[in-house]
């Protein structure tokens, strides 16, 4: 039944895609963090969505030649983001033989930088922005909404799993994702016009929340909290977002089963724990490897080839200062669970510094965008409060990410564009009302 | 519930796309030629 609901709306997405360029490339984003075969089981379960779309996004953009409103300009967004997908390609090309992951993750990524480099050609209004982030909700919210709905119902039982055939495929990643849209949901509740709308988005946003505390993951835990504390310090109005962190921890503390409690509390005790010295025991083999190839690093996930992981899995890397007992290093091959030790093994030390500087120049550019709002005036509070949420989300995954392998998610990546075009919207904005110069 | 929500959302998708589409549609053109236009253009020389 399913398929065939799929089938009819292929039938009438296609055409509409085919018709316009931008809508074609809101369908590649929507079905990139959908992954719509995890909810087929037929015929239709087979079709390679997301190429199909992109296919038609490029065909119409550069063999069609049709010409969208903006513009591709290079700043230091885009040109990190170019450096990062030719590092890939050289350490992909230069990476340890025998790796099953290597081409695929290096594939997706270039997958993933060739969207984000296209946004600026078509994300030329405060409209298209607003859609494309309804569109990421209505792919990654969907995932949350299910999953966290299963777990109130359940009263706690269902322990939610990650998104399988995706990049959320485990649980901790997935629950680092879920941080990640929270802000989103939260920005376009506050934004919606109607009020059923309105209502949607924060039942969205709860449901995301429930949904964080149903994978049990610890990182998560800590990430929410500390998106929680960040929400309170960068609002406007601090008491009513106290009040509301404060409702929704409560909410918690309520809905959460004894067995959440129970794996919380063993953050205190992680350095006994099997699972956190294990993922030490990864950090250490990742950053072995880069010390071993420091400008281009092992090629993409190089340490989960287990010949590669016998090399250095006794080695301390760069983490000299943690013993790890012999008895937390396993002997099969294991994934670096940090976005950091990841880029830095699979990368190497420059495309590490690559990723930390797109990290950091987004964080920059959302302030220069409060700059900018406070520059023009209260026509564009919008912007002001979309930079605050995208930091946010960027900031959850720079703490969430820290433990778990989600160096190459397309949500970063998609967040750090949008930083960019929302500052390129403002500096427009300010060089056609005024005729003034700003600078960059 | 799944298969319910997952209608949902694709029909969502769907809204957005369409809405997007024609809020894009740049004007129709002057409807003036027909069938016979040739024919016609011929007799008024």
């Amino acid at each position: 039944m399913r398929d065939l609901m799929m089938l009819g709306g292929m039938i009438a997405l296609i055409p509409l895609s085919l018709a316009n360029a931008f809508a074609a490339y809101l369908l590649w984003g929507w079905t990139g963090v959908l992954t719509p075969a995890n909810y087929l089981y037929g015929f239709m379960q087979s079709i390679r969505y997301n190429m199909l779309f992109a296919l038609i996004t490029l065909v119409m953009i550069l063999v069609a030649g049709i010409r969208e409103k903006g513009i591709f300009k290079l700043n230091w967004t885009t040109g990190l983001l170019i450096l990062f997908g030719i590092q890939a390609v050289v350490a992909a090309s230069l990476g340890y033989a025998n790796n099953p992951f290597n081409w695929e993750y290096c594939s997706n990524l270039l997958k993933i930088l060739v969207f984000v480099l296209l946004m600026p050609l078509f994300m030329t209004s405060r409209l298209r922005i607003h859609a494309l982030l309804i569109v990421l909700v209505l792919g990654l919210g969907l995932h949350g909404f299910l999953e966290g709905a299963k777990y109130l119902v359940s009263g706690g039982g269902h322990h939610v799993a990650g998104i399988p055939m995706s990049m959320v495929g485990d649980n901790n990643h997935f629950a680092v994702a879920l941080v990640m849209t929270v802000p989103i949901t939260y920005y376009l509740f506050q934004y919606s016009e109607r009020s059923l709308v309105r209502l949607g988005f924060l039942g969205v946003t709860f449901f995301l929340v429930i949904a964080v505390i149903g994978t049990y993951s610890r990182g998560a835990f800590v990430c929410l909290s500390i998106v929680g504390l960040w929400f309170i310090f960068i609002s406007k109005h601090r008491v009513a977002a106290f009040i509301c962190v404060a409702i929704i921890g409560l909410l918690i503390m309520t809905l959460a089963a004894d067995t959440w409690f129970d794996r919380i509390s063993t953050i205190k005790t992680a350095t006994e724990d099997a699972s956190f010295m294990g993922r030490v025991s990864a950090w250490r083999a990742s950053s072995s490897l880069a010390l071993q190839h420091p400008i281009f690093g092992g090629g993409f996930h190089a340490v989960q080839v287990q010949y590669v992981w016998d090399s250095f899995k006794m080695s301390p890397g760069l983490l000299t200062f943690i013993d790890v007992p012999e008895e937390f290093i396993r002997d099969t091959a294991r994934a670096a669970h940090s976005i950091y030790f990841e880029v830095m093994g699979d990368l190497g030390f420059v495309g590490l510094t690559i990723f930390l500087a797109l990290l950091v120049n987004a964080q920059i550019t959302c302030a220069k965008i409060r700059k900018l709002c406070r520059q023009i005036g209260p026509s564009v509070d919008w912007a002001r409060d979309l930079a605050n949420m995208l930091a946010i989300s960027l900031l959850a995954y720079m703490v969430g990410g820290a433990s778990v392998s989600l160096g190459y998610y397309e949500l970063v990546y998609v967040i750090i564009m949008l930083i960019a075009v929302v500052h390129l919207f403002l500096l427009e904005q300010v060089k056609t009302s005024t005729g003034v110069q700003v600078l960059r | 519930m799944e298969a319910f929500l997952f209608t949902v959302d694709v029909f969502f998708m769907f809204l957005l796309v369409l809405s997007v589409v024609r809020s894009d549609r740049k004007a129709g053109e002057k409807r003036d030629l027909g069938f016979f236009s040739y024919r016609e253009s011929r007799d008024k020389g």
